[in-house]
């Protein structure tokens, strides 16, 4: 039951926001029901380590081990994000309450949407979910009503709705070949896994080609990218530290889950693909961020680079899957934290631009330190979590003997290090001093504090129950 | 034998004769649509009649080619005629004469020299719709190309009378999507072919936007007559084509006896009316493309026409 | 009525459905195209239509009438009215590509679309293998046209225009799904919804919808 609660409350919370009086009611709202997510997460969570699945409605609505780890994540980046929001909104739109309360019930919508996706057992509902939440983001992309803000809007909402379209063709395909091994099979998940030794080998390829291209779009892989670094260098940080840390992961999931049923394929080599793919993004990204001049675009291609990670682990097999699903959490925490981090830098300078920002460490040593160590979790370095995650990531390799692979992959890793600490050590460290607008939003300060304390925790001691879910998780996505 | 060359010649006198009044009662079918008090549909017989008995003025300029292009023009589609299934659906005497490609290398002689007897005469506005004229043409060979590959392809034959045979053989085949495609790419071919609308407009009399029409400028007399009937007997032959060959290939006499020929006739004439109809609604529901859209207008008729032989060799 | 007439039928419906793809590739004018679009969603209903009378399903129907209700009447007339200064220009639109070329590089795709189609395509004759391939081509030059588009209300209808070719091939192998087939029903009427506002602010605000102009959002940095 707790399951169902958890898109309710946002739902609520919306509705709470739309009341016309002062954004108060609106931000407690939003925050009450994130917390309460989180909660309600967390005890999903539990109830899947001890028992494997729990279904609320058969057929229709239930969590697993994996959908248990996206929703904790979700969870708690929808909170960091709503605190964020408060300061940051609250200057950027100060004295416009309606804008405000629009802000918090749109945000309020489309985490309700995100927590959709993870909880649904049929592939049909869960792409209805996906499409919702980007057709409940497209304004918050836009948020900021200025010409390149609109441009990123469009742009956004142009193709990743054609990539949910021309993924939906091959949920249609994958249904089709459901229905023509059996005719009254349930189109959930598990059935689709089951049944796909015997589903017509054409239409799975068909299938896997058009679901990879088209979610992939929404994922942000190489050539579909193209979206990505304008619609974050555009959106407001909150939404950006959703979008990257959050959405995407969760449309990964939906490709993560069918990769069972593409593997039946026989001799069909469906994790070579992902591992080209991978590799792809990675290195596209890499090259990507060396020429790079606005700090948030910069993280936008970080976020591709760390997809193109995670499918390069997916494809290498059963402990790169391990891996990856570790990967994707830890990228999520750490790449809303940078988002936080940056969004401060843009609240004190009013600049995206890397080369106007300088010195940072003099005129701001919080928001120094917390870009810095920002900068330092997604370029993977110890202590924080991503190290780990991006350590087992090679290690797996390794054991899977994709030594190319691998050699590849720590190459690419190693430009997109330099590609995102060089101009981040220039903007902390660098000579001459950027004039310093206002003053940081306390809750800004404090969202930034709460995000690096478990990527610095994770980094140093992985929980049980974690390990016991990612093993659960990893387990589900290989066949 | 003797029978089949009569019923041959029999063919091309039925073209010679029908295609004024098919040309008259098209004329007549789209001005009644446009709401004028049309001429009678037999006006094109006395127009002809007119021309033969005035005198010719020949410009001192022109040489062999424009004298003799008229009767070169003339002779061409009843050349076309004694190849193709008109009136019949067994092979006459001349059948296996020209196939299919034959037919159209003889139409594009004709086009030939209507395009240098446009040059002939030193009028300026004769090379203009001449290269026009060449132009349109250009375009439309591949179409033709595709289309006679795609038809022959499922006939395994490329004489119109087997392909008649083989093309269409039951209702049901007659929606297949290469038969619908091949059939509206073949209708743009006929309008773009015999310069109606939205290519070319029949009606028109500045020279400065004739594409078609031009041919006939500098011809007086008799010689005009010719290249009019030719233009006339052009449009029924191409129709003659798409009706017998591609689409409706029924209501044509099996054998020679003169009960069935007459009935041929009448049948072939109500499948021209119902053809006429048609081409009369389309062309005054479209208006003149500008000469840079015609390559476009032209290039989707490819598309299509590819599409149909696409859709015919996967058996769809 | 015979079984081999309604595959006919439906033959004669993915035959027009592509020839208007084309047509959208080869047309100018947005009015024209939105009127292709229109044509284009009719020609959707009438296969369902067919598949519906052939396979006794109500499912199909449902989805016929909501195809027709939806793409026929809604959506062109909440473009048209939220849009309609845009409709009235008769401007025309921007090609990066010239159209014969567009139309070769569809008429490749087409081939590409039924080659990787055939194989799926069961014994003839089906539902299935005439309408998977024209889908599939659809979606493809739908596709293509997209990205040589520059103006953003053509953009929108080469998006709608690959939903409507999605649609075209699901029709065929839809299962007894009553809810997917809502649901997306539904879905591109809120899809206009968002886009037509979203079109409105960048109208306002910009003065052009001449979104291959907007090149602001480049490396060389923003404010």
């Amino acid at each position: 039951m707790i399951i169902l609660l958890i898109p309710l409350l946002p739902v609520l919370a919306a509705l709470l926001s739309l009341i016309p009086v002062r954004p108060v009611l609106a931000r407690a709202a939003t925050l009450a029901s994130a917390v309460l997510a989180l909660i309600a997460a967390v005890a999903v969570a539990l109830q899947v380590a001890r028992s494997g699945m729990v279904t609320t409605v058969a057929g229709w609505v239930g969590s697993d081990a994996l959908s248990a780890l996206l929703l904790m994540l979700q969870a708690v980046l929808a909170v960091t994000a709503t605190l964020y929001s408060f300061g940051y909104i609250g200057r950027e739109a100060a004295e416009d309450d309606v804008r405000q309360r629009t802000y918090y019930a749109n945000l309020n919508l489309f985490i309700a949407s995100l927590f959709l996706v993870p909880i649904l057992l049929q592939p049909a509902l869960t792409w209805v979910a996906v499409e919702l939440t980007t057709l409940l983001s497209v304004f918050l992309v836009g948020f900021n009503r200025t010409a390149e803000g609109l441009e990123a809007a469009w742009k956004y909402a142009i193709l990743t709705i054609m990539g949910a379209t021309v993924a939906v063709l091959g949920i249609l395909l994958l249904l089709y070949g459901l229905h023509s091994v059996s005719a009254g099979l349930p189109q959930t998940w598990a059935a689709l896994d089951s049944a796909a030794p015997r589903m017509p080998p054409d239409v799975l390829k068909l299938a896997f080609i058009l679901v990879l291209v088209g979610f992939g779009t929404k994922v942000g892989l190489f050539p579909l990218h193209t979206w990505l670094p304008d619609a974050h260098s555009q959106a407001p940080s909150p939404v950006c530290a959703l979008l990257s840390g959050v959405e995407v992961g969760t449309v990964l999931y939906v490709i993560l889950r069918l990769m069972p049923v593409f593997e039946a394929i026989p001799g069909f080599p469906a994790r070579d693909w992902l591992l080209a793919f991978g590799l792809l993004s990675v290195g596209a990204a890499a090259f990507l961020l060396l020429q790079v001049k606005d700090f948030k675009r910069m993280l936008a291609y970080s976020t591709v680079e760390h997809m193109g990670i995670i499918l390069t682990a997916v494809g290498f097999g059963s402990a790169g899957s391990y891996a990856g699903l570790y990967q994707l959490m830890t990228h999520g925490l750490a790449k809303s934290f940078a988002f936080y981090a940056a969004g401060a830098v843009l609240l004190l300078y009013r600049t995206r631009n890397i080369a106007e920002v300088r010195g940072l460490i003099r005129t701001s040593p919080f928001t120094a330190t917390m870009l810095l160590a920002s900068a330092l979790a997604i370029a993977g370095v110890p202590p924080f979590a991503v190290f780990l995650s991006e350590f087992s990531v090679l290690r797996s390799g390794l054991l899977a003997g994709a030594g190319w692979a691998v050699g590849l992959l720590g190459l690419f890793i190693a430009i997109a290090f330099i590609g995102v600490m060089r101009p981040v050590g220039r903007m902390v460290f660098g000579d001459g001093t950027s004039v310093r607008a206002e003053r940081l939003p306390r809750s800004v300060i404090l969202a930034l504090t709460l995000s690096v304390i478990p990527l610095l925790a994770l980094g140093l001691y992985t929980p049980p129950l974690l390990h016991h879910l990612l093993a659960l998780a990893s387990s589900a996505i290989t066949r | 034998m003797v029978t089949s060359l009569l019923v041959n010649l029999l063919q091309v006198l039925t073209v010679l004769l029908l295609a004024p009044l098919y040309k008259g009662v098209l004329s007549w079918l789209e001005e009644t649509i446009q709401g004028k008090v049309a001429a009678s549909p037999l006006q094109p017989y006395y127009d002809l009649g007119k021309l033969m008995r005035k005198g010719r003025v020949i410009s001192s300029e022109a040489s062999w080619i424009f004298h003799f292009a008229p009767y070169i023009s003339f002779v061409v589609p009843i050349a076309v005629t004694l190849l193709i299934p008109a009136l019949t659906s067994f092979p006459l005497f001349f059948a296996f004469a020209g196939d299919m490609v034959g037919a159209g290398f003889i139409l594009g002689l004709g086009g030939f020299f209507t395009a240098l007897a446009a040059v002939d005469a030193a009028n300026p506005y004769g090379p203009m719709g001449a290269s026009r004229t060449r132009m349109v043409s250009l375009l439309v060979e591949p179409i033709f190309i595709i289309v006679f590959f795609t038809v022959s392809f499922v006939a395994n034959s490329t004489i119109p009378y087997v392909v008649q045979q083989y093309w269409v053989r039951s209702a049901a085949a007659f929606f297949a999507p290469s038969h619908v495609l091949l059939a509206a790419a073949f209708v743009m071919i006929i309008l773009a072919e015999n310069g109606r609308l939205p290519v070319d407009n029949p009606g028109g009399h500045v020279e400065l936007a004739m594409i078609d029409e031009s041919k006939n400028l500098e011809y007086s007399g008799p010689s005009l007559a010719l290249v009019k009937w030719a233009g006339h007997m052009k449009l029924m032959v191409l129709s003659l084509v798409f009706l017998n060959v591609l689409v409706t290939p029924w209501g044509l006499a099996a054998t020679a006896s003169p009960l069935a020929l007459a009935s041929a006739v009448v049948l072939v004439a109500l499948k021209l009316l119902i053809f006429a109809v048609l081409i009369a609604v389309i062309e005054t529901s479209l208006a003149k493309l500008r000469l840079f859209r015609i390559s476009e207008f032209l290039g989707a008729t490819f598309a299509t026409a590819v599409v149909a032989m696409v859709a015919a060799i996967f058996h769809m | 009525m015979p079984i081999s007439l309604l595959h006919g039928l439906n033959a004669l419906a993915a035959a027009l459905f592509l020839i208007t793809t084309f047509m959208f590739l080869a047309s100018r004018q947005t009015a024209a195209s939105l009127s292709l679009y229109v044509r284009q969603g009719l020609l959707l209903s009438a296969s369902a239509l067919v598949q519906a009378y052939a396979l006794h399903s109500l499912d199909l129907l449902l989805f016929a009438v909501i195809t027709v209700i939806a793409k026929a009447v809604v959506i062109p007339w909440m473009l048209r009215r939220s849009l309609a200064p845009s409709f009235q220009s008769r401007r025309e639109a921007e090609l990066a590509v010239s159209v014969p070329t567009s139309l070769l590089i569809a008429i490749a795709v087409s081939l590409v679309a039924y080659t990787i189609a055939q194989p799926l395509g069961g014994t003839m004759p089906s539902f299935i293998a005439v309408n998977l391939p024209v889908g599939l081509a659809g979606l493809l030059i739908s596709i293509y046209a997209l990205s040589v588009r520059r103006e953003a209300l053509p953009q929108f209808l080469s998006l709608l225009m690959l939903d409507n070719g999605v649609f075209f091939a699901g029709v065929a192998i839809a299962t007894t799904s009553p809810v997917w087939e809502l649901a997306a029903a539904l879905e591109a009427i809120i899809v206009t919804v968002i886009v037509a506002l979203l079109f409105r602010a960048i109208s306002e605000r910009i003065g052009t919808t001449h979104v291959g102009r907007l090149s602001g959002l480049r490396e060389e940095g923003s404010r």
